[in-house]
């Protein structure tokens, strides 16, 4: 056999074998199909799960979908760079099933952290309201001190923040602000409730002077003030006859203990003089005993335990007078009316008359319990 | 003979054509600046759903040239075209970033402006509100609303300078409300004590 017929047998199987891996390639090419679709999905699921904010409320899943899907692209990649008849796509495949798996996964997580969120921070909210609403119509009113105005307002000014994060769809920022809200409040609202327990604690002498008044004025004209409910009523036959809104010192919360303490005094005490035109500058006033020998005897008690400062004085000029309906309470330890309403007070009790100013007529439970 | 060699060179030659199609690189990695510039410009804050939206389209398009890839004739037109329309969107959405930021300052620059001049008003009115016997004590509530109001006014300039343009809007946001609530209670105050 010449060379030159070597050859060319070698020739034909080089050529057939040539024919035989094109068709395999070929025939490769047409059945591997690359992982468009997979990856497609994939990809698709992850723009869906980070549209439903999964970022913020699956951060770990979606990270995983999208770590899982890069692996995918890469491998692809890798894939691509092979000869058609060597390619394996069942790697890529897989990755971009686990990766549209776990962004499946991850949006639904983020729907349901977002509902839980959602639901807590309403809750929150809603509870938050309340303390606001609470603090706003009772608890504003009352003389508690500015660090507790402080934390109260500085509670606001976060709920007001968690509202305005609520409303742009922020419920983790949300959440943050209206727990350090709670918190703020909450310390308020605890400062609050001990101050007013403390009031309270005279609630027992109220009630009997209360029940005193009551029976008194059966008998005669009886004029009942009470500090919580800031009114000031006139009491005949028994019952309540007229009732009118009062203002007191600013420091109306507990007794009056001296002069210049701006607190509005609790007790039995008598009209000892009516006075109007040039002897007020309050329209008109109805001027009280105190200091009574009650008054007396507990200052002097306080002044030998140390509790008041040897040069402190008790004070005295306690009034029901005019010029009131200011909307606050401003005066130097008086009861202060309207001027029309003080004619009809005026009119009513004669010097004698005993006034019976009170704390409060319910109880603290049976207070807190008609506020909330 | 030469029949045999002729077939073999062009299969040799197509197979070698086949894997010669190359990616449009160079456009990738300008649509790839792009976005990274617009994340950079914080689009991913601001203008969260466009941002997205267009590195989803990125993704769309990788997916797309390795699908090319995938075949022996790759044809790479389609994304070329989207490559360059990534590139102009991003550019276009630092632009809208940037707007957006500035929307977002000239707001909270308006709102600290309004509530300077409420709290100027307030401030005024706490100052004709009843003094002496007549009660400067009794609006203690109202003073400690405006030092909180002036406290949470005083956060913002630092969280615009950090960048944190939403958490200042908030704020300021925050800060008002509560500014026009002491305006309107001291308004109402001031107006019962005139009336006596």
């Amino acid at each position: 056999m010449s060379v030159k017929r070597i050859i060319s047998y070698l020739l034909v199987v080089l050529a057939i074998t040539s024919c035989l891996f094109i068709g395999y390639a070929v025939f490769k090419y047409y059945t591997t199909k690359p992982p468009v679709a997979e990856i497609d999905k994939a990809r698709e699921s992850i723009a869906k799960a980070k549209s439903a904010h999964a970022s913020k409320y699956a951060s770990e899943r979606l990270h995983e979908a999208e770590k899982l899907f890069n692996t995918a692209m890469s491998e692809w990649t890798v894939q691509n760079t092979r000869f058609i008849a060597f390619r394996d796509f069942t790697h890529v495949k897989d990755l971009a099933k686990a990766s549209l798996n776990i962004s499946i996964n991850a949006h639904s997580e983020a729907d349901s952290q977002k509902n839980k969120y959602t639901k807590e921070l309403e809750l929150k909210l809603q509870q938050t309201t309340s303390q606001i609403n609470l603090f706003e119509n009772h608890y504003k009113n009352l003389p508690l001190g500015r660090e507790n105005f402080d934390r109260y307002n500085k509670g606001k000014i976060l709920y007001l923040e968690a509202l305005h994060e609520y409303s742009n769809q922020n419920y983790q920022k949300a959440l943050k602000l209206i727990d350090q809200a709670g918190s703020k409040l909450e310390l308020a609202e605890k400062a609050t409730q001990s101050k007013l327990n403390n009031f309270y604690e005279d609630y027992p002498d109220w009630e009997k002077n209360i029940n005193q008044a009551f029976n008194l004025s059966k008998k005669q004209t009886i004029v009942l003030v009470n500090k919580i409910e800031a009114t000031c009523a006139v009491l005949k036959g028994g019952k309540v006859i007229k009732t009118f809104d009062a203002e007191f010192g600013p420091n109306w919360m507990g007794d009056k203990i001296m002069k210049g303490d701006r607190a509005t005094p609790q007790g039995i005490y008598k009209i000892t003089k009516k006075k109007k035109d040039s002897s007020t500058k309050y329209y008109k006033a109805l001027l009280l005993n105190y200091p009574n020998d009650e008054d007396v005897a507990r200052f002097d008690r306080m002044k030998k335990n140390g509790s008041v400062s040897k040069g402190a004085q008790i004070g005295g000029l306690i009034e029901i007078h005019g010029h009131g309906g200011k909307g606050l309470h401003w005066t130097e330890g008086c009861v202060a009316l309207r001027d029309k309403e003080m004619d009809i007070i005026y009119d009513m009790c004669p010097v004698g008359t005993l006034v019976f100013i009170v704390g409060s007529d319910k109880s603290l439970d049976e207070y807190l319990n008609a506020i909330k | 003979m030469k029949k045999y060699f002729v077939f073999i060179a062009v299969i040799a030659a197509t197979l070698a054509f086949s894997s010669c199609a190359k990616a449009p690189q160079a456009e990738v990695d300008a649509a790839n600046a792009a976005l990274e510039q617009a994340k950079a410009a914080q689009a991913d804050v601001y203008l969260e759903a466009e941002y997205m939206a267009l590195q989803d389209s990125m993704n769309a398009v990788t997916a797309d040239i390795e699908a090319q890839n995938s075949k022996m004739f790759g044809n790479y037109d389609s994304a070329k075209e989207k490559l360059a329309a990534i590139t102009a969107q991003g550019s276009e959405l630092v632009g809208k970033t940037e707007v957006k930021k500035e929307e977002v300052k000239e707001e909270v620059a308006m709102v600290q402006a309004a509530v300077a001049t409420m709290m100027e008003e307030n401030q005024q009115m706490v100052e004709k509100a009843p003094k002496g016997k007549e009660g400067k004590e009794a609006i203690e509530a109202i003073k400690s609303d405006l030092a909180a109001i002036n406290a949470s006014l005083d956060e913002i300039p630092a969280l615009l300078a950090s960048n944190d343009l939403m958490a200042a809007q908030t704020k300021a946001n925050a800060v008002q409300q509560k500014a026009a609530e002491i305006n309107t209670e001291l308004k109402t105050v001031l107006e019962k004590y005139k009336r006596k």
